[in-house]
Protein backbone atom coordinates (compact mmCIF):
# COMPACT_ATOMS: atom_id res chain seq x y z
CA UNK A 1 0.00 0.00 0.00
CA UNK A 2 2.71 2.48 0.52
CA UNK A 3 4.28 1.99 -2.70
CA UNK A 4 0.60 2.25 -4.19
CA UNK A 5 0.64 5.46 -2.24
CA UNK A 6 3.82 7.15 -3.22
CA UNK A 7 3.41 5.73 -6.67
CA UNK A 8 -0.06 8.18 -6.89
CA UNK A 9 1.61 11.17 -4.51
CA UNK A 10 4.06 11.41 -7.54
CA UNK A 11 1.63 11.40 -10.18
CA UNK A 12 0.21 13.54 -8.20
CA UNK A 13 -3.33 12.09 -8.39
CA UNK A 14 -3.33 10.59 -4.38
CA UNK A 15 -4.88 13.66 -2.66
CA UNK A 16 -7.17 11.87 -0.39
CA UNK A 17 -5.18 8.54 0.60
CA UNK A 18 -6.04 8.77 3.75
CA UNK A 19 -6.68 5.88 6.36
CA UNK A 20 -10.45 6.31 5.51
CA UNK A 21 -10.15 6.15 2.36
CA UNK A 22 -8.19 3.00 2.68
CA UNK A 23 -10.43 1.64 5.06
CA UNK A 24 -13.10 1.60 2.50
CA UNK A 25 -11.46 0.33 0.35
CA UNK A 26 -10.87 -2.49 2.09
CA UNK A 27 -14.04 -2.75 3.29
CA UNK A 28 -15.49 -3.26 -0.19
CA UNK A 29 -12.43 -5.56 -1.11
CA UNK A 30 -14.26 -8.16 1.77
CA UNK A 31 -17.38 -9.38 -0.39
CA UNK A 32 -15.69 -9.41 -3.28
CA UNK A 33 -13.06 -11.92 -2.09
CA UNK A 34 -15.59 -13.88 -0.14
CA UNK A 35 -18.20 -14.48 -3.15
CA UNK A 36 -14.90 -14.78 -5.37
CA UNK A 37 -13.69 -17.63 -3.55
CA UNK A 38 -16.80 -19.11 -2.57
CA UNK A 39 -17.74 -19.29 -6.34
CA UNK A 40 -15.08 -20.86 -7.56
CA UNK A 41 -14.79 -23.55 -5.03
CA UNK A 42 -18.28 -24.24 -5.80
CA UNK A 43 -18.71 -24.41 -9.88
CA UNK A 44 -15.35 -26.26 -9.72
CA UNK A 45 -16.87 -29.11 -7.88
CA UNK A 46 -19.80 -29.06 -10.68
CA UNK B 1 -26.08 -1.08 1.29
CA UNK B 2 -23.27 -3.32 1.88
CA UNK B 3 -23.25 -6.71 1.52
CA UNK B 4 -26.97 -6.72 -0.07
CA UNK B 5 -24.57 -5.91 -2.88
CA UNK B 6 -22.75 -9.16 -3.07
CA UNK B 7 -25.99 -10.83 -2.58
CA UNK B 8 -27.36 -9.13 -5.59
CA UNK B 9 -24.40 -10.17 -7.43
CA UNK B 10 -25.00 -13.68 -6.24
CA UNK B 11 -28.81 -13.26 -7.78
CA UNK B 12 -27.83 -11.97 -11.05
CA UNK B 13 -24.96 -14.96 -11.13
CA UNK B 14 -28.08 -17.38 -11.68
CA UNK B 15 -29.99 -15.14 -14.24
CA UNK B 16 -26.52 -15.51 -16.67
CA UNK B 17 -24.21 -18.21 -15.31
CA UNK B 18 -21.71 -17.06 -18.60
CA UNK B 19 -20.92 -14.02 -16.39
CA UNK B 20 -17.46 -14.74 -14.80
CA UNK B 21 -18.12 -13.42 -10.52
CA UNK B 22 -15.38 -11.21 -10.52
CA UNK B 23 -16.73 -8.10 -13.26
CA UNK B 24 -19.64 -9.14 -11.91
CA UNK B 25 -19.68 -7.73 -7.91
CA UNK B 26 -17.40 -5.30 -9.27
CA UNK B 27 -20.36 -4.10 -11.11
CA UNK B 28 -22.90 -4.45 -8.09
CA UNK B 29 -20.26 -2.57 -5.99
CA UNK B 30 -19.30 -0.53 -9.48
CA UNK B 31 -20.51 2.91 -7.80
CA UNK B 32 -18.50 2.86 -4.34
CA UNK B 33 -15.26 1.60 -6.42
CA UNK B 34 -15.26 4.81 -8.49
CA UNK B 35 -16.36 6.77 -5.78
CA UNK B 36 -13.23 5.60 -4.15
CA UNK B 37 -10.97 5.64 -7.60
CA UNK B 38 -12.34 9.06 -8.18
CA UNK B 39 -11.64 10.32 -4.72
CA UNK B 40 -8.28 9.95 -4.92
CA UNK B 41 -8.33 12.91 -6.62
CA UNK B 42 -11.12 15.09 -5.29
CA UNK B 43 -11.81 14.02 -1.98
CA UNK B 44 -14.46 10.77 -1.73
CA UNK B 45 -17.17 12.93 -0.09
CA UNK B 46 -17.71 15.16 -3.00
CA UNK B 47 -17.34 12.09 -5.49
CA UNK B 48 -20.03 9.81 -3.84
CA UNK B 49 -22.68 12.95 -4.72
CA UNK B 50 -21.78 11.94 -8.21
CA UNK B 51 -20.95 8.21 -8.95
CA UNK B 52 -24.75 8.04 -7.03
CA UNK B 53 -27.01 10.07 -8.69
CA UNK B 54 -29.51 8.75 -11.34
CA UNK B 55 -27.49 10.02 -14.46
CA UNK B 56 -24.09 9.42 -12.91
CA UNK B 57 -25.42 5.91 -12.21
CA UNK B 58 -26.49 5.46 -15.84
CA UNK B 59 -22.81 6.61 -17.48
CA UNK B 60 -21.10 4.42 -14.72
CA UNK B 61 -23.48 1.55 -16.00
CA UNK B 62 -22.85 2.18 -19.61
CA UNK B 63 -19.05 2.53 -18.92
CA UNK B 64 -19.08 -0.16 -17.05
CA UNK B 65 -20.98 -2.74 -19.36
CA UNK B 66 -18.96 -1.29 -22.30
CA UNK B 67 -15.73 -2.00 -20.56
CA UNK B 68 -16.96 -5.71 -20.24
CA UNK B 69 -18.00 -6.04 -23.36
CA UNK B 70 -14.57 -5.32 -25.07
CA UNK B 71 -12.02 -6.69 -22.50
CA UNK B 72 -13.93 -10.01 -21.93
CA UNK B 73 -15.62 -10.60 -25.62
CA UNK B 74 -18.13 -12.25 -24.55
CA UNK B 75 -21.89 -11.93 -23.52
CA UNK B 76 -23.05 -10.48 -20.50
CA UNK B 77 -23.04 -6.79 -20.86
CA UNK B 78 -26.83 -6.55 -20.02
CA UNK B 79 -25.95 -8.26 -16.58
CA UNK B 80 -23.14 -6.08 -15.68
CA UNK B 81 -25.57 -3.05 -16.74
CA UNK B 82 -28.88 -4.45 -14.30
CA UNK B 83 -25.88 -5.18 -11.82
CA UNK B 84 -24.70 -1.18 -11.30
CA UNK B 85 -27.96 -0.60 -11.67
CA UNK B 86 -29.43 -1.98 -9.27
CA UNK B 87 -26.94 0.02 -6.46
CA UNK B 88 -29.03 2.86 -6.32
CA UNK B 89 -32.38 1.19 -5.57
CA UNK B 90 -30.58 -1.19 -3.00
CA UNK B 91 -28.81 1.86 -1.84
CA UNK B 92 -32.14 3.12 -1.00
CA UNK B 93 -33.20 1.64 1.96
CA UNK B 94 -29.68 2.17 3.75
CA UNK B 95 -28.41 6.22 2.97
CA UNK B 96 -29.47 8.85 0.93
CA UNK B 97 -28.70 9.15 -2.69
CA UNK B 98 -29.19 11.67 -5.28
CA UNK B 99 -31.88 11.30 -7.85
CA UNK B 100 -31.60 14.29 -10.88
CA UNK B 101 -29.17 16.83 -9.46
CA UNK B 102 -26.28 15.70 -6.47
CA UNK B 103 -27.88 17.18 -3.78
CA UNK B 104 -31.50 16.26 -4.68
CA UNK B 105 -30.76 12.70 -1.63
CA UNK B 106 -33.40 10.46 -1.06
CA UNK B 107 -33.45 7.09 1.06
CA UNK B 108 -34.04 5.79 3.91
CA UNK B 109 -31.10 5.91 5.77
CA UNK B 110 -31.18 2.61 7.59
CA UNK B 111 -27.38 2.78 7.96
CA UNK B 112 -28.59 5.13 11.10
CA UNK B 113 -30.66 2.29 12.52
CA UNK B 114 -28.03 -0.42 12.67
CA UNK B 115 -30.10 -3.49 13.95
CA UNK B 116 -33.19 -2.80 10.88
CA UNK B 117 -30.00 -2.54 8.36
CA UNK B 118 -28.57 -5.78 9.87
CA UNK B 119 -32.03 -7.62 10.04
CA UNK B 120 -32.98 -6.11 6.09
CA UNK B 121 -29.50 -7.18 4.45
CA UNK B 122 -29.07 -10.56 6.67
CA UNK B 123 -32.58 -11.31 4.84
CA UNK B 124 -31.26 -10.15 1.10
CA UNK B 125 -28.25 -11.98 1.57
CA UNK B 126 -30.01 -14.96 2.69
CA UNK B 127 -32.82 -15.10 -0.43
CA UNK B 128 -29.86 -14.34 -2.94
CA UNK B 129 -27.97 -17.95 -0.60
CA UNK B 130 -30.92 -19.49 -1.72
CA UNK B 131 -31.20 -18.66 -5.04
CA UNK B 132 -27.77 -19.32 -5.76
CA UNK B 133 -28.08 -22.76 -4.10
CA UNK B 134 -31.12 -23.43 -6.14
CA UNK B 135 -28.63 -23.19 -9.22
CA UNK B 136 -25.51 -24.20 -8.55
CA UNK B 137 -25.10 -26.13 -5.40
CA UNK B 138 -26.12 -29.51 -6.21
CA UNK B 139 -23.99 -31.35 -3.79
CA UNK B 140 -23.76 -31.54 -0.35
CA UNK B 141 -20.30 -29.99 0.10
CA UNK B 142 -21.05 -27.06 -2.57
CA UNK B 143 -24.14 -26.35 -0.73
CA UNK B 144 -21.75 -26.09 2.51
CA UNK B 145 -19.83 -23.78 0.88
CA UNK B 146 -23.25 -21.39 0.07
CA UNK B 147 -23.77 -21.37 4.19
CA UNK B 148 -19.96 -20.57 4.33
CA UNK B 149 -20.50 -17.93 2.00
CA UNK B 150 -23.81 -17.08 3.57
CA UNK B 151 -22.50 -16.65 6.78
CA UNK B 152 -19.18 -14.75 6.22
CA UNK B 153 -21.52 -11.84 4.43
CA UNK B 154 -23.74 -11.70 7.48
CA UNK B 155 -20.56 -11.49 9.88
CA UNK B 156 -19.48 -9.05 7.84
CA UNK B 157 -22.39 -7.09 7.64
CA UNK B 158 -22.88 -7.30 11.51
CA UNK B 159 -19.19 -5.89 12.30
CA UNK B 160 -20.11 -2.91 10.11
CA UNK B 161 -23.49 -2.39 12.34
CA UNK B 162 -21.89 -2.81 15.25
CA UNK B 163 -19.56 0.01 14.49
CA UNK B 164 -21.80 2.15 13.00
CA UNK B 165 -23.93 1.69 16.79
CA UNK B 166 -20.67 3.37 18.20
CA UNK B 167 -20.95 5.83 16.95
CA UNK B 168 -24.63 6.77 18.33
CA UNK B 169 -26.19 7.30 14.97
CA UNK B 170 -29.25 9.51 14.04
CA UNK B 171 -31.75 8.20 11.86
CA UNK B 172 -32.50 10.74 9.72
CA UNK B 173 -35.31 8.82 6.68
CA UNK B 174 -36.24 11.35 3.85
CA UNK B 175 -38.56 10.53 0.73
CA UNK B 176 -39.16 14.07 -0.98
CA UNK B 177 -36.49 17.04 0.80
CA UNK B 178 -33.67 17.98 -0.28
CA UNK B 179 -31.52 17.75 2.81
CA UNK B 180 -32.61 16.97 6.13
CA UNK B 181 -33.46 20.24 8.45
CA UNK B 182 -34.23 20.42 12.30
CA UNK B 183 -37.01 21.84 13.35
CA UNK B 184 -37.11 25.47 13.32
CA UNK B 185 -37.43 26.12 16.85
CA UNK B 186 -33.23 24.86 17.00
CA UNK B 187 -32.06 28.03 14.34
CA UNK B 188 -30.32 30.32 16.55
CA UNK B 189 -32.08 32.86 14.41
CA UNK B 190 -35.73 31.71 15.85
CA UNK B 191 -34.13 32.20 19.64
CA UNK B 192 -32.72 35.97 18.13
CA UNK B 193 -36.52 36.80 16.96
CA UNK B 194 -38.33 35.05 20.49
CA UNK B 195 -38.71 38.70 21.95
CA UNK B 196 -40.09 40.01 19.17
CA UNK B 197 -43.26 37.73 19.10
CA UNK B 198 -43.87 37.62 22.58
CA UNK B 199 -46.14 41.12 22.33
CA UNK B 200 -48.31 38.95 19.86
CA UNK B 201 -49.12 36.75 22.74
CA UNK B 202 -52.31 36.00 24.26
CA UNK B 203 -52.55 38.59 27.49
CA UNK B 204 -53.27 37.04 30.66
CA UNK B 205 -56.99 35.65 31.57
CA UNK B 206 -59.30 38.66 32.79
CA UNK B 207 -59.87 39.10 36.81
CA UNK B 208 -63.18 38.41 36.12
CA UNK B 209 -62.26 34.81 34.42
CA UNK B 210 -59.54 34.31 37.22
CA UNK B 211 -62.12 34.82 39.51
CA UNK B 212 -64.77 32.50 38.10
CA UNK B 213 -61.78 29.64 38.01
CA UNK B 214 -60.64 29.97 41.24
CA UNK B 215 -64.14 29.64 42.23
CA UNK B 216 -64.61 26.39 40.60
CA UNK B 217 -61.36 25.35 41.83
CA UNK B 218 -63.10 25.58 45.87
CA UNK B 219 -65.87 24.16 44.75
CA UNK B 220 -64.28 21.04 43.26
Amino acid sequence: MDLAETLLRVLGLARDFSDRARGFAFLLSLPLMVVTIADWRIRRRR
Amino acid sequence: MYAGHAAVALALKTRDPRVPMVPLVLACYGPDWLETVLGLSRGRGEMSLYTHYLPGLLAGALGAAALYAIVFQRPGGWTILAGWLLHWPADFFTAHKGLLSPTDRIGLDLYNLPLADCVLEASVVLVCCVLYARTFAHSRTQRRWVAAMAVALIVLQALLDIGTAQGEPVWRPSLARREWRTHPHAFPSAAATSSLRMPLALPSPTPTVSERWRSMECEA
